[in-house]
């Protein structure tokens, strides 16, 4: 049977309904991809825009920066402490003998107190020039900071020490009023005066040095 | 509001998985019918079917809706097709196993009387063999037409040929398939019609 081009009428119709060829054929359109296919395609969608799964990544926890960051801190003071130790040790290490000079100067002046007149009235002056005051050493400083936690062989070093101390103190007082009596110069307190207050300093930075080694310790 | 198909591949393009569900939903029906009636394979359509979705997924980021969506998509899948035939041209246009197969995946119809359903599987199996006897060229354009929803001048862009010879091949095409179902409607009434008469006669003989 021949089979040519549809009528032109007929085509036109088919052309302007756009329905199917023909009616039975509407079955046709319930064929339709199976669900598996469906979740397939939809997750290489996903996929496709929210890419590979991230990596999980090594966390440290949360207290390790504080913790590092204090340890940091820590190490560094020590370090500085020793180092300002060792300096203080090495300062220390040059002066033993102005120390026993001036120990040896507390001493006599406690044993026996000098007469007035033992003093000529020109030489008190240059006295309290000359003689400078006894250096720091280590046991002085750790009289200073004197606490209820000295060992016994600190603490005996310390009672020493604090009665060479009040001697040196003791003869301060009498040297400067001879002085006055004297000489009647106001002037040599002035003189001693700052000494004083240079020696506490002295003793106060001492007292930082023990507590350092200490702490080093 | 719905949304035009070009701004759900947009918006998809920007991430929205959501605007690729809906355009999945509108398309999948009628591109799988397409492949399906191409290849007569389900197997086969279904491979196909996956490859045209994932070029399309692959190229959201180039997409530009300067023409319609339909065009794009049918252009991936008729590319597609064009090039499992030429992969595999024995078995797409050949294979009686899988035309058997394509068969076996068409739905039931709407009738479910024991007579009806043998009719229709009848006028499937005699559209089947008619759509197999079209020329490809005509076949593209026929399943095309019916199956993407596209004009005939988006087909003509599809294939690669004039709207005039876009259109022929649709007259072509429709023709044959008429007449195949006409014919085989026609030879079905008159055995109906021979067996009616022979079931009155026979009483009457006997």
């Amino acid at each position: 049977m021949m089979t040519g081009p549809e009528r032109d009428d007929e085509f036109e119709a088919y052309l302007r309904r756009r329905v199917r060829i023909d009616r039975r054929l509407r079955s046709l359109d319930r064929l339709e991809p199976p669900a598996e296919l469906d979740q397939i395609i939809i997750g290489q969608a996903r996929h496709a825009i929210q890419g590979a799964p991230p990596v999980p990544m090594f966390r440290a926890p949360r207290w390790a920066l504080p913790m590092g960051m204090a340890a940091t801190i820590l190490i560094s003071l020590s370090v500085l402490l020793d180092l300002g130790v060792r300096d203080a040790i090495r300062k220390d290490a040059g002066r033993p003998a102005v120390l026993t000079r001036a120990h040896s100067i507390s001493a006599a002046a406690v044993a026996a107190p000098a007469p007035e007149s033992a003093f000529p009235t020109n030489a008190a002056p240059a006295a309290i020039e000359t003689a400078p005051w006894p250096p720091l050493s280590r046991t002085v400083t750790i009289e200073v900071s004197a606490s209820a936690t000295k060992a016994p062989a600190e603490q005996e070093a310390a009672s020493a020490s604090e009665a060479s101390d009040n001697a040196r103190s003791r003869v301060s007082e009498q040297v400067l009023a001879t002085s006055r009596l004297r000489t009647g110069d106001a002037s040599v307190s002035a003189r001693a005066e700052p000494l004083q207050a240079s020696w506490q300093a002295e003793a106060q930075m001492a007292v930082v040095t023990v507590i350092g080694t200490r702490i080093h310790q | 509001m719905d949304l035009d198909d070009g701004e759900l591949m947009l918006r998809y393009a920007r991430g929205d998985l959501r605007a690729f569900e809906t355009l999945y939903q509108r398309h999948r029906g009628g591109l799988y019918r397409y492949l399906s009636r191409h290849t007569r394979n389900p197997e086969s359509a279904n491979d196909l079917f996956q490859e045209v979705w994932s070029k399309v997924i692959a190229s959201r980021e180039r997409y530009e809706p300067r023409a319609k969506f339909q065009t794009f998509l049918y252009r991936i899948a008729h590319n597609c097709f064009v090039d499992y035939c030429r992969r595999s041209t024995v078995r797409a246009e050949v294979s009686g196993d899988a035309q058997e197969d394509w068969q076996g995946s068409l739905p039931a119809p709407d009738d479910d009387r024991p007579d009806s359903r043998a009719e229709h599987a009848q006028t499937v199996a005699r559209y089947k063999a008619a759509l197999a006897e079209l020329p490809a060229e005509q076949r593209d354009v026929f399943l095309l037409y019916e199956e993407s929803g596209l004009s005939l001048e988006e087909i003509a862009a599809i294939t690669a040929v004039g709207p005039e010879t876009a259109k022929s091949r649709l007259r072509y095409a429709v023709s044959k398939l008429r007449h195949a179902l006409g014919t085989a409607s026609e030879l079905s009434a008159t055995r109906s019609e021979v067996v009616a008469v022979t079931a009155k006669a026979v009483p009457e003989g006997g």
